[in-house]
């Protein structure tokens, strides 16, 4: 696909603001929800991202962001299911493909590449990281022994691990928690993929090496001009990482912007508390936390399902659902009174 | 590693010991000895002759003084001559230890490949009717006493016309003779031991099926079939193995009776044979043989653990 092909596939909900790409969008996730059996689990989720683009999930612990992605992995496990909305990959629609079909596809790796939360438990304790890293490159359509090994020790220099001949024989447990996640990127990256999804790529790691990895994959995804989404509950996350935010709450995106935008004038009361809640770095000063915790997928509140804890509610809020719409100053909001808050800011 | 398999040597050493001492001592306790039995049928005995029977047999020495006569032969070699017919023990042992280890290494693979595949089979299929089949007959299999299975095998066989060729040929004599006679006996040792081997594969896999890693292999793309039985069944293994192992055990076990039932001249009908004439030097013997079986098949399952897992291997190093 060349960049001019932009394909009309964008959802109107989900543009990519500030941006004035012209890359085409690589994919487009449209009034998403997923059930694991009767507990739905993700009900509302509207996101796009186009080539060489970096969109971060934010969210609390069960908004539902890693649901979302494992969604668009084909990776939901037993019971889970896609129940409404739609999944589009290059203006492919994949929403509820089988694995076999998703395979046939090269939906696995060739196309969508993940680098998981935890890379001591992600990698396959009795393999080598050349094999694992083999199994990846052969889906290039790679073959011949020298010519893998070779490609697999430059993927392995490629994401700075000391020693790539030597680490391509040695297994998971020998090498650090850095090192680990390292070569998980490479394992990602080596079916040269068009969309990497990081699901919380350093939550496992040390605080020191976070930056380092974080490092690596902004500037892999930047070299190779891939579309790239970045899960995490961490708003230091979003800005070193991404051009785009989409904040999740309960299991619906609340607010969709540029990271410049969304930092500097958050505009949903839900996206402010999150940011209010963070540390500012003086001594002294108070945290503003939010009472309260995500609802439940039994325990849902009628209307806004962030009513509860907002303070900005009125009456409406436990009535009537608000929807994921533009506002008028270049956002994607779901809030029954963000004209009326925006006016009051302004 | 050397040192790990020289501490495992001297480990089995000193159970091989025990279990002599345990069977040497335990043996003379069961009434009637051999001299009782040899004499049992002829006329007219007089305790003068029992006892000139028993000094003349050795049997009359303190049971320590017999014991280090006869461990201090076994050391060198020498385990005897057969109290029945005079021929020397050891010759006798290796003569019958070919279509034991035969039957049982037939058995042992058959009950892996068929426990394993079922398990695997159960766990990919799970919560289906497939799964559900295969649990309820591993669960059968498990309740069905292998000679009661043996049986059940040769009735079933005459019963559609069909009888296992005799006298028993070895595999170098009559390879298709040998197959006939091996066949069946291996099937009715192996089914217990592949219906637990099923069941605990099946969980095992379970468990490593829903593991992060089997996430993240079919994430990038890693084909069902390597997905499954490499990544699934290699981590599964550990488990697996150790029953394997066990399992070899009472399969072991199984042999007295199963050789027994269909006329295989092993280990077994000779342990069997042994006991009934109460033949001390070949029991004894024979039950070191199979000590040393059991010995060296954990030392296997031991050291496979390494081959399968990086870890264990390293720690060992």
């Amino acid at each position: 696909m060349t960049p001019g092909s932009a394909t009309p596939m964008t959802p109107m909900s989900a543009p990519s603001y500030g941006q004035g790409s012209a890359e085409p969008t690589v994919l487009a996730v449209e009034a998403l929800a997923v059930r694991y059996g009767d507990m739905e689990v993700c009900s509302d989720v509207s996101l796009s991202v186009r080539r060489g683009e970096a969109l971060a999930l934010i969210g609390e612990s069960g908004s539902g962001k890693s649901v979302t992605v494992l969604a668009v992995t084909g990776l939901l496990g037993r019971g889970g299911a896609i129940s409404r909305g739609s999944v589009v990959l290059d203006g492919e629609e994949i929403t509820r493909l089988s694995e076999k079909e998703r395979r046939r596809r090269g939906l696995f790796g060739r196309r969508i590449g993940v680098i998981f939360q935890n890379p001591s438990r992600a990698l396959d304790p009795v393999f080598t990281v050349g094999q694992q890293l083999n199994e990846a490159l052969s889906l290039t359509g790679l073959n011949g022994r020298e010519a893998l090994r070779s490609k697999a020790a430059e993927w392995l220099r490629h994401v700075g691990l000391p020693d790539p001949e030597e680490a391509l024989d040695r297994y998971p447990h020998q090498l650090s928690g850095g090192q680990r996640q390292r070569a998980m990127i490479a394992i990602a990256l080596a079916s040269e993929p068009e969309l990497l999804i990081a699901d919380e790529p350093t939550t496992a790691l040390d605080v020191t090496i976070q930056a380092q990895v974080l490092n690596l994959i902004r500037r892999l995804q930047r070299e190779l001009n891939l579309a790239l989404i970045i899960v995490t509950h961490d708003f230091g996350v979003v800005a070193a990482m991404a051009d785009r935010v989409s904040v999740m709450y309960a299991g619906e995106v609340v607010e969709t912007g540029s990271v410049t935008e969304i930092i500097r004038d958050p505009r949903h009361p839900y996206t402010r508390a999150l940011l209010g809640s963070l540390p500012t770095g003086q001594p002294g000063a108070r945290i503003e936390a939010l009472p309260g915790s995500v609802p439940s997928a039994g325990t849902m509140p009628t209307g806004c399902r962030f009513h509860p804890r907002c303070p900005a509610a009125v009456a409406e809020c436990a009535g009537e659902e608000p929807r994921l719409e533009p506002a008028s100053y270049g956002r994607v909001l779901r809030c029954l009174r963000a004209e009326e808050l925006a006016a009051y800011d302004a | 590693m050397l040192t790990f398999a020289l501490r495992r040597a001297v480990l089995g050493i000193l159970v091989l010991i025990t279990v002599s001492v345990l069977v040497f001592v335990s043996f003379r306790f069961v009434p009637g000895d051999i001299v009782n039995q040899q004499l049992s049928e002829a006329g007219a005995v007089t305790p003068e002759l029992l006892a000139q029977k028993r000094a003349q047999l050795g049997l009359d020495k303190p049971l320590l003084v017999q014991f280090t006569e006869w461990a201090s032969g076994v050391v060198t070699g020498d385990f005897g001559k057969s109290l029945w017919t005079g021929r020397p023990v050891a010759n006798q042992i290796v003569t019958a230890l070919v279509p034991t280890m035969q039957l049982s290494i037939v058995a042992i693979i058959l009950g892996a490949v068929l426990g394993i595949g079922a398990g695997v089979a159960a766990a990919l299929w799970r919560g289906t009717p497939g799964d559900m089949i295969l649990r309820i007959v591993s669960t059968v299999f498990l309740a069905i006493p292998q000679l009661w299975l043996g049986l059940l095998t040769l009735t079933g066989l005459a019963m559609i016309g069909y009888y296992i060729p005799l006298p028993y040929r070895s595999f170098s004599v009559n390879p298709a003779i040998n197959f006939q006679q091996v066949i069946f006996p291996a099937v009715a040792l192996s089914l217990g031991v592949a219906a637990a081997l099923s069941r605990l594969t099946r969980s095992a896999m379970l468990e490593v099926t829903g593991a992060d890693f089997i996430r993240a292999a079919r994430a990038r793309g890693v084909p069902s079939s390597r997905l499954y039985i490499g990544h699934g069944l290699k981590n599964a293994l550990i488990p697996v193995i150790t029953l394997l192992g066990t399992q070899f055990g009472n399969l072991l076990s199984g042999t007295v009776i199963i050789e027994q039932i269909f006329n295989i001249p092993g280990l077994g009908n000779m342990l069997f044979e042994a006991v009934a004439n109460r033949d001390y030097p070949v029991v004894q013997a024979a039950v070191l043989t199979y000590g040393v079986i059991t010995i060296v098949v954990n030392l296997l399952v031991d050291l496979s653990y390494g081959i399968v897992d990086p870890r264990i291997r390293e720690a060992r190093s």
